[in-house]
């Protein structure tokens, strides 16, 4: 651990990230360098999105954010600390600090268990009392907009975007200061695309939460993020703010994602009849 | 309950389908118990029909079928025609063997393919995953009865294990403890062989239900939270990879008695294969019949026990709770 003497109001720091994967055949192992030093910052309560197309190393970069894979390289600053660095037993106090909130709603909650028990989780490993542990439920199912009158189902029983709330629901119970959504609002239809954007919004402004999102669909990311960087190829290739990146890209991996959105609105409202 | 019923109800349905089955099929086998003795001169033509009246053969399929299905209605299951004596006490006697050899089996096969399979997918792409891997594709590959005549001869060559019976000749003067080792060992061939040949499949199927509950994000969300193994392994792997699991349980009994008929003419065991293969050979039909249906009989029961085990550890099976997707 030590100290980092650059920005002084980035609640999140990555630098120089790399990681690569090993993957076996039987015989033959195959190096696949995934993200190649990657530099970025994120001020608190803010949104940095990180876009490209699938495979340019994006959601490894939001895995080891979110601590789920091991960096092979680089710092991960959360204010003074490099929780990259960290041992194990070291990191659990950072754990709660960043959650993430997947794509996939179906396998994002265990099928066995209840609303109830998917939400209180992350309470009952770190080891939170009984009454602490009911009341924050009912206080993070509430401000996802869920009743808690329903919340004794089974999370096979609500539908996509119920789910995708509930996941916010366990992500919020720990008071986290940064939230990872790994294309959190792919999969979903418009509106409730458009619902659950709404919500991370207004909890970004009720908690002061700082947003790193992982998306390839720019309407989202036009809609939430302050700071827009491009990833191909396992580097950040362009990076500027949402509205700099969305009037006048400069790298041509920025320009063709954003031709090819335009060219999926334009068959989505040639399909559905409404106007662009 | 209502869902035991259900499973129960056509489980019944199923054995009276593979009743009609069988009788269909034997029918349909060309030559009968009476033809060897057609060529014997000294045997008269009205004698073999004589016979053939008293064990109902000259009557129609359907008279048949009703008749044994009188007859398994009193536990009979129809009357061996070579060994002169009801069907179901004979075969009872044999499946004691056979359910002694499956049973064993099947507690081996997963007591070994679950630590197994868990291992492999908690140390994917390491040496112990790489070399189960290879050794389940060779045994997939690799026919039973190549498997079964290899140990055998090994078996036999370095006299590793007594070859052919279920106990030994002297069985009689050896004492309690004695006579249970020398079961044991005879045992210990035939299990063996299907242990080897049924665990390949098994630990593959564990190893890829496992795999994908650990892919699941929820899995990594608790990862993320720093959930102990014992915990992640307990709260949500076995919980959530059981099912395909426990489903494959009925199966692969039913793989076991089919596998253990092959096996236990392979090593003389005494149970219900090589029995039916001799009535097979000498159109014992109702010997035939009532072979396949204790088979059918165990694979459904495999089924049924499977079945109460998923209700029992899945809740959503018992209450019926649909996926609002």
């Amino acid at each position: 651990m030590s100290r980092e003497p650059e920005s002084q109001n980035a609640f999140l720091r990555v630098s120089g990230l790399a990681k690569r994967y090993v993957r076996g055949g039987l015989w033959r192992e195959r190096v696949v360098e995934a993200v190649r030093g990657v530099d970025f910052e994120i001020a608190a309560g803010r949104t940095l999105a990180l876009v490209g197309e699938s495979g340019s190393g994006k959601s490894t970069v939001a895995r080891c954010v979110a601590l789920l894979e091991k960096s092979d390289a680089g710092q991960i600053w959360i204010g003074d600390t490099d929780i990259a660095s960290l041992s194990l037993s070291a990191l659990l106090p950072w754990r709660t600090q960043v959650q993430m909130v997947f794509q996939d709603a179906v396998t994002s909650m265990n099928p066995r268990f209840t609303a109830a028990e998917a939400v209180e989780e992350p309470l009952l490993i770190m080891g939170k009392d009984e009454a602490l542990r009911r009341e924050t439920v009912r206080s993070s199912v509430n401000e996802v907009g869920l009743s808690v009158d329903g919340i004794e189902r089974s999370v096979m029983q609500f539908s996509g975007g119920q789910r995708q709330r509930l996941a916010i629901a366990r992500a919020l119970t720990v008071r986290p200061k940064l939230l990872v959504l790994d294309e959190a609002l792919t999969g979903l239809d418009l509106s409730t695309q458009g619902q659950i954007a709404n919500l991370l919004l207004d909890l970004q402004a009720a908690h002061s939460l700082t947003y790193l999102l992982i998306s390839h669909d720019p309407a989202v990311v036009g809609r939430m993020a302050d700071v827009i960087a491009v990833m191909a190829g396992g580097r950040i290739v362009e990076m500027g703010s949402t509205a700099e990146m969305m009037t006048a890209p400069k790298h041509e991996e920025t320009i063709r994602l954003l031709r090819s959105a335009r060219a999926a609105q334009t068959n989505l409202a040639a399909i559905t009849g409404a106007s662009l | 309950m209502s869902y035991l019923v259900r499973r129960l109800v056509r489980g019944i349905l199923l054995l009276a389908g593979v009743s009609v089955l069988c009788f269909l099929f034997t029918e349909m086998a060309p030559g009968s118990f009476f033809d060897e003795m057609r060529v014997n001169p000294q045997i008269s033509p009205e004698t073999i029909a004589g016979l053939r009246a008293q064990h109902g053969l000259d009557q129609p399929l359907v008279v048949r079928y009703g008749r044994w299905v009188k007859s398994a209605l009193h536990a009979d299951l129809g009357y061996s025609i070579a060994y002169n004596t009801p069907v179901a006490p004979l075969l009872w006697s044999r499946a004691k063997n056979t359910l002694l050899l499956t049973l064993t089996a099947m507690v081996l096969t997963w007591g070994i393919s679950l630590p197994l399979g868990l291992w492999a997918a908690a140390k994917r792409g390491g040496v112990l995953d790489r070399a189960i891997t290879v050794i389940s594709s060779l045994l997939i590959a690799v026919p039973e009865i190549v498997i079964a005549l290899a140990l055998l001869a090994t078996a036999a060559r370095w006299r590793l294990t007594p070859v052919g019976g279920m106990v030994s000749s002297n069985f009689e003067e050896l004492s309690g403890w004695e006579q249970f080792r020398d079961v044991v060992a005879h045992l210990t061939l035939p299990v063996v062989i299907l242990v080897l040949c049924e665990s390949a499949v098994i630990v593959r199927h564990v190893r890829a239900s496992v795999l994908e509950v650990l892919g699941a994000s929820y899995v990594q969300t608790a990862r993320g939270l720093g959930i102990s193994r014992g915990r992640l392994l307990f709260r949500h792997v076995l919980p959530v990879a059981a099912n395909p699991a426990i489903s494959l349980f009925g199966f692969s009994l039913a793989g076991l008695i089919s596998g253990s008929m092959l096996v236990e003419v392979i090593c003389g065991w005494p149970g219900l294969g090589p029995l039916v293969l001799d009535a097979t050979f000498s159109r014992d039909l109702y010997v035939v019949i009532g072979g396949i249906m204790f088979s059918a009989l165990f694979m459904l029961g495999g089924n049924m026990v499977a079945d109460i085990m998923l209700m029992v550890s899945d809740p959503r099976i018992r209450t019926g709770a649909a996926d609002a997707g």
